[in-house]
């Protein structure tokens, strides 16, 4: 059910750190390893990635393009892009990710 | 609740959970997500004050709290509650609205699912009271309030199954409380206000 969503809302959706690539305003979402899940998006043309997991508590974090900020849906905690900082005292930076595209797959480091 | 100009009735709400309590009740004392994952049902939330749980057993042991409600998905409603943890998997909680003079007192409870303990019923017991003169709006109030509790609960249901998740893969981040709250942000944390009150000392 949950990959079903995940289509309807354009998501992509792998493990093992090798994604398909997003295309314009789509975003990806990985696991790399156990515990890291990863968010790969384009930004003005730019491939980036970040922890899609919020510090809070652990909310799948999205993208909201037209704030440029990386949010959280559960309580409003928000990052600005492209630097994933937070003003938030306890919650100052998201992990971010260099990622590498090729043959349609984004392999993420 | 408050003499003969007013009209009371009683009402009882169950939702069902497809996740154990443990995970249930660390959702249900979340009150700060119902402006951000509930906005059907609200528009904004703002936490006045918070009195930390003294034993460390709950995420607090009561807050202050304003909400915009949406009516129904569309009407805005302001109201102010004040909610106490008062044991494990129960919370009381008073909401007033000054506009329509309305007040709620919610018993909110957690049991296992009789027939599959590994699930959880919502259980919220309320007593409103309202101007006598609303008493024809009680059945479309009862429905506002169901549909308003099984929406947010429906929407949980995601949440829960996050932290679910997180922690079969051992990620472990605790419930906390992530706003300052309007308390605080004026008045530091219990001391005096930050401006008003005595002027401020300068060196000659």
């Amino acid at each position: 059910m949950a990959e079903r969503e995940a289509e309807a809302q354009g998501l992509k959706e792998a493990s093992g750190g090798a994604v398909p690539s997003p295309k314009g305003r789509e975003v990806a979402y990985a696991w790399v390893g156990r515990t890291e899940e990863v968010i790969v998006f384009r930004l003005d043309g730019r491939l980036l990635a970040c922890s899609a997991i919020c510090p809070h508590m652990g909310g799948r974090l999205t993208i909201d393009r037209r704030a440029g900020k990386v949010v959280c849906p559960w309580h409003g905690l928000t990052f600005t892009l492209p630097d994933c900082h937070s003003t938030h005292p306890r919650y100052r930076h998201l992990r971010t990710y260099s990622v590498t595209e090729s043959q349609g797959h984004v392999r993420i480091d | 609740m408050f003499g003969s100009t007013s009209f009371t009735f009683r009402m009882t709400i169950r939702n069902p959970s497809a996740w154990p309590t443990d995970i249930v009740w660390e959702n249900a004392q979340d009150l700060e997500h119902v402006g951000t994952l509930h906005r059907r049902t609200n528009y904004a939330f703002e936490l006045l004050d918070v009195r930390p749980s003294r034993d460390g057993t709950a995420l607090y042991e009561s807050l202050i709290f304003m909400v915009r409600r949406r009516l129904l998905g569309l009407i805005p409603i302001v109201t102010f509650g004040f909610r106490r943890v008062v044991g494990p998997g129960e919370i009381w909680q008073i909401e007033v609205s000054p506009l329509l003079g309305i007040t709620t007192a919610l018993r909110s409870t957690l049991e296992r699912n009789g027939a599959d303990p590994s699930r959880t019923d919502l259980v919220d017991s309320m007593e409103v009271s309202m101007p006598r003169i609303l008493r024809p709006l009680r059945g479309f109030l009862e429905a506002a309030l169901r549909r308003h509790a099984r929406l947010q609960c429906g929407e949980d249901e995601t949440v829960r199954a996050r932290r679910h998740e997180l922690r079969a893969r051992g990620i472990n981040l605790p419930a906390s409380i992530l706003n300052e709250p309007l308390w605080e942000k004026a008045f530091g944390r219990g001391g005096a206000p930050a401006t008003a009150g005595a002027p401020e000392s300068r060196s000659a």
